[in-house]
Order: C-alpha cells, then sequence, then structure tokens
C-alpha cells in the first residue's frame, strides 16, 4: 500500500480509491513512511495545535512594541475592537484578523511559534482553525486533523514550488499558508476533498504575484497585517467553494504558475528589502534610523 | 518519502523567521554537531539574503545558538550573543558572495574546536526551516538531516565502499542514499550515507577501525531538528 502522491491529481485519486479525506491519506502516508502508529502522529499534531494556540494567547497580551519599533500591541486593539458594541461583519471578523496578528507580533519579538508553513505566514491557519473552535465547535481532534489536510496539500506546494520567500516572493509563504488554510477549513466544515482543493487553487491564485519587500528587513511591515488579512482570505476561498464554485485553474497549474513567477520575480523583491516598501520614503527613513513609524497612535 | 507533512507543519521555533531563524539555528546546530565537540571559534561568513537581511532576522543570534547547541526553539537563542561569551565562543561575521548559482539563503562557516579540529561547512536554508548542508570540507555533498547520517572522512581506496555497504547489510539496514566526493584519485574523500535506522554500535566501531576511515560521524534522523 502506497499512500505517496506528487499532485492534486494523484491526491484525489487516493481520496476516491480509499473513500477517504486528504487528512486520512496525509495521515496514513506518514504512519507507513515513518513507521509510527496514526495516534501519535495526531497526538504530535495536537501538540502542535497546543503550541499555535499559546502563540495566539501570547501575541493577544503583547502591550510592548517589537525591538524594531514596528509593531506590537494591534492584536490587542483588534480584539478588544471585536468585543466592542457593534464590530463591522460581526466580532468574528475582527477576532480572525486579531488571530493572525498574535501570532506574527509574538514572532517578531522572538516569541515561541509553529512555522506553518513558515514564520512569516505562520498567523494565518491558526487564525482560521482557532476561528473555528470557538464558533463551529471545532475539537481538539478535528483540529489535528484539520492540521493534517492542510500539511497534505502544503506537501504538493513544497514538492513542486517552495515556501521559500528569498525563492518565491510572498505569494511562496503566505499564499502557500492561505492554500493549505483553505483546504483545512473546508474538510473541517464537511466539503470534500476536491471542494478543499479547489479553495486551495482560489487562495493560492488570488495571493500569485504578491512579493517579499519587508521594510527594514523585519518580518513585520507588511507581515503582521497580511497574517490577519490573508486569514479571511482563506475563508473567503472556502466560502467560494463549498458554495459550489469551482476554479477554472486547478490547484496543480495553479502551483506551477506561483513556481514561475516565483522565478521571473527580481531577486529586489524576495526577502532582500531591496525594492517595494522597504524603498518607499517611509521605508527609507526606517533604514536610515531617522523616523521610527508612529504606529502609537492614541 | 520526499516531504513529510511535518517538513510543511513546524518546526515549533523562535522568531521571526524559519528560513532565517530556525534554518539558521539547525545550520549552526548541524556544524556544531558534525564537529563534535564544543566550538571555541567560528568565522561565519553569510551570502545574499543572509548578509542582507539577516540582522533583522536575527540570524546572526540564530547561528550562533546552533553553535552553541541550541535547538530552534530554544528561547535562550535571543540572547545567544551573551551566552556566546559566557561560553568563550570567539566569533566574527562577515559578509560574502558565493556565487550566482549559490541559494540566496547560503552561509558558509569555519569553526575550530579547543584540540583544534576544524570543520568547514557550506549550507543552506531552504525553506520553512529546512536545511541542506551542500559542503564540508570542500566536499560537494548534500545533507538534509531527514533521515539517520552517517558522515564518514575517509581515504579513497578500492573496495572501501563494499567494506562500508556490507556492514550496512550485517546489520540488516537499508540504505536510502549513499555519495561520495573525492578531490582526487587515491586522495581524501568525504561519504555520506543516509539509511532508514541508525547504525549500530558495532558496524560504527568496526568502521572506524579501517584503515582507510579517518574520522566518521553518526547524525540521528532529524538531527538539526529539535
Amino acid at each position: 500500500m502506497n499512500y505517496d502522491y506528487k499532485n492534486t491529481v494523484e491526491l484525489l485519486n487516493l481520496c476516491k480509491e480509499h473513500g477517504a479525506s486528504i487528512s486520512t491519506i496525509a495521515l496514513k502516508r506518514e504512519a507507513l513512511e515513518q513507521n509510527v502508529s496514526e495516534e501519535s502522529l495526531l497526538q504530535r499534531m495536537q501538540d502542535y495545535f497546543a503550541d499555535m494556540r499559546e502563540s495566539v494567547r501570547r501575541g493577544l497580551q503583547i502591550e510592548t512594541i517589537s525591538p524594531s519599533g514596528l509593531s506590537g500591541g494591534d492584536a490587542r486593539r483588534l480584539q478588544a475592537y471585536s468585543q466592542s458594541e457593534n464590530p463591522l461583519f460581526g466580532a468574528r471578523f475582527a477576532r480572525t484578523i486579531a488571530y493572525g496578528f498574535a501570532v506574527l507580533e509574538h514572532n517578531a519579538q522572538f516569541g515561541r511559534i509553529v512555522a506553518t508553513p513558515t514564520a512569516g505566514s505562520a498567523g494565518i491557519v491558526p487564525a482560521c482553525l482557532l476561528s473555528l473552535e470557538d464558533d463551529d465547535g471545532l475539537s481538539l481532534e478535528a483540529a489535528a486533523r484539520a492540521l493534517f489536510t492542510a500539511a497534505g496539500v502544503g506537501v504538493i506546494i513544497g514538492k513542486n514550488a517552495s515556501f521559500s520567500g528569498a525563492r518565491g516572493g510572498c505569494q511562496a509563504e503566505v499564499g502557500s499558508a492561505s492554500c493549505m488554510a483553505a483546504a483545512a477549513i473546508v474538510e473541517a466544515t464537511g466539503g470534500t476533498p476536491q471542494q478543499a482543493v479547489d479553495a486551495g487553487a482560489f487562495a493560492l491564485m488570488n495571493t500569485l504575484g504578491l512579493v517579499c519587500d519587508p521594510i527594514g528587513g523585519f518580518v513585520e511591515v507588511p507581515c503582521v497585517s497580511r497574517n490577519g488579512m490573508f486569514a479571511m482570505h482563506s475563508f473567503e476561498a472556502a466560502v467560494m467553494s463549498l458554495a459550489g464554485v469551482r476554479c477554472v485553474v486547478p490547484l496543480d497549474d495553479v502551483v506551477i504558475a506561483m513556481r514561475d513567477i516565483g522565478r521571473r520575480m527580481p531577486r529586489a523583491l524576495k526577502e532582500t528589502s531591496e525594492a517595494g516598501l522597504a524603498k518607499t520614503p517611509t521605508g527609507l527613513n526606517y533604514q536610515s534610523g531617522k523616523i521610527v513609524p508612529d504606529t502609537r497612535r492614541p | 518519502m520526499q516531504f513529510s507533512v511535518f517538513d510543511v507543519i513546524g518546526p515549533a521555533m523562535i522568531g521571526p523567521s524559519s528560513s532565517h531563524t530556525a534554518g539558521a539555528a539547525r545550520i549552526g546546530l548541524a556544524a556544531r554537531q558534525l564537529l563534535g565537540q564544543a566550538v571555541v571559534r567560528a568565522q561565519i561568513n553569510l551570502h545574499g539574503s543572509f548578509a542582507a537581511t539577516g540582522k533583522g532576522h536575527a540570524t546572526d543570534r540564530a547561528l550562533l545558538a546552533g553553535l552553541l547547541g541550541m535547538g530552534a526553539d530554544d528561547e535562550r537563542l535571543k540572547d545567544s550573543l551573551e551566552w556566546a561569551k559566557k561560553s568563550q565562543l570567539n566569533y566574527e561575521f562577515h559578509e560574502v558572495d558565493l556565487g550566482e548559482d549559490a541559494h540566496p539563503n547560503s552561509v558558509s562557516l569555519d569553526v575550530t574546536a579547543a584540540d583544534e579540529s576544524r570543520l568547514q561547512l557550506v549550507a543552506q536554508s531552504i525553506g520553512g526551516g529546512m536545511i541542506k548542508v551542500s559542503e564540508v570540507d570542500g566536499f560537494e555533498t548534500s545533507i538534509c538531516g531527514e533521515l539517520d547520517t552517517l558522515v564518514l572522512w575517509n581515504q579513497d581506496a578500492p573496495g572501501y565502499l563494499a567494506k562500508i555497504t556490507t556492514l550496512y547489510e550485517c546489520a540488516n539496514l537499508n540504505i536510502a542514499t549513499i555519495r561520495l566526493s573525492r578531490t582526487s584519485r587515491g586522495d581524501a574523500a568525504l561519504t555520506t550515507i543516509e539509511s532508514d535506522g541508525p547504525l549500530p554500535t558495532e558496524a560504527f566501531s568496526m568502521m572506524s577501525g579501517l584503515p582507510a576511515t579517518r574520522r566518521l560521524r553518526s547524525l540521528p534522523a532529524h538531527w538539526p531538528a529539535l
């Protein structure tokens, strides 16, 4: 028995053949290859989920500004807004964004996080799963399974493209995370493997071209806000797919496009801070030490 | 298996960057483990993005943390400069150009132990905290650390590899990859073997007893990990 796959076509065939979800195939593939029990693997994933939850909790408490001066306190601000009387789009919207911020703010302050798939994109999958836990009763075991869905789809990106911002720009990090989160949301809420993969395709397709140009080279601007925003992007992709909208471009092709765009993307826009936001007047002023952007408005 | 789900999710790590912080810490740890003892001097040469944005991502602190034997999720990582001072690890950082084809997150390390044994290593942080060691003491190689790995510094001699692989066979241990590179015929060589399980102690001692073996190092699976 072999559960390995190199693309979504093979993954969906395996799902069909075994009448199984993506998370089950990913779990069986891992158990077979590592020669360990599925229970121990689920436990390992549950531990990661606990680490993710802790990084969100710590991030929501941050009141201090990061060593760079570029982030800190906004997750808290968003959470407070979500608890205000009439938050736009309901409490869940702002709260989910707050979770994405929280992980990245914690990360910027040398906090312990789980790379999912990278540190710069570590807020998206946790924000989505914690949102499902809050409002849709996602259990701990279901969360661990959802992480297998996320990683099961991530494997395809890793094999055929890259997660490295220095290689493929932000699309390789936040795009991949969002793709993984969208697929995980769909399976966790009862969607089919095909719908999960379609949600992933929508999420990734709509991050194509995203560059990595952080101010001062710190994983903060735009990364912190981007993790909050792309958690919602993942929910949008999931909603479209659950509604029955099929992505015209299959995920395998979107991954090829992502790799192609990453290769053609100039080095200056791939984690070198030599262009884009890093070289705007704000970015340059920051780099020369003249002005720390005032993010501490009263 | 190429790409475990835990290559995608995880490691748990100290921020801010999986490639620039966690990957860097793992590379430092790889050098420390290949040297096999505490590092007292380190020359750290940063290439590409490691040099350009390394500071903001704490690449320097992460590499030092690894050289000090800390894992990527060790909360002492952020204070590794002070830990280096306390542990009497002398270090120097330089920028280096390893060429157009080099991965943007590359580093070349030259580390020395108290007894003057020395190790040179070139490694890449390839994303998501994963690393690849591409050069050891000037020999080309490719070590990812996913599987149990044996690194042999040996004399290039006829039949050497046959003896080594026989010892694997006797241990009933499956070899996943094997790689030998040498400077010139009959000269020094480096052999790396990845296997589906750890090498038993007896096989290890028999290998170190072979006349052509100069040095060997056995590294557990996921060794630069946590």
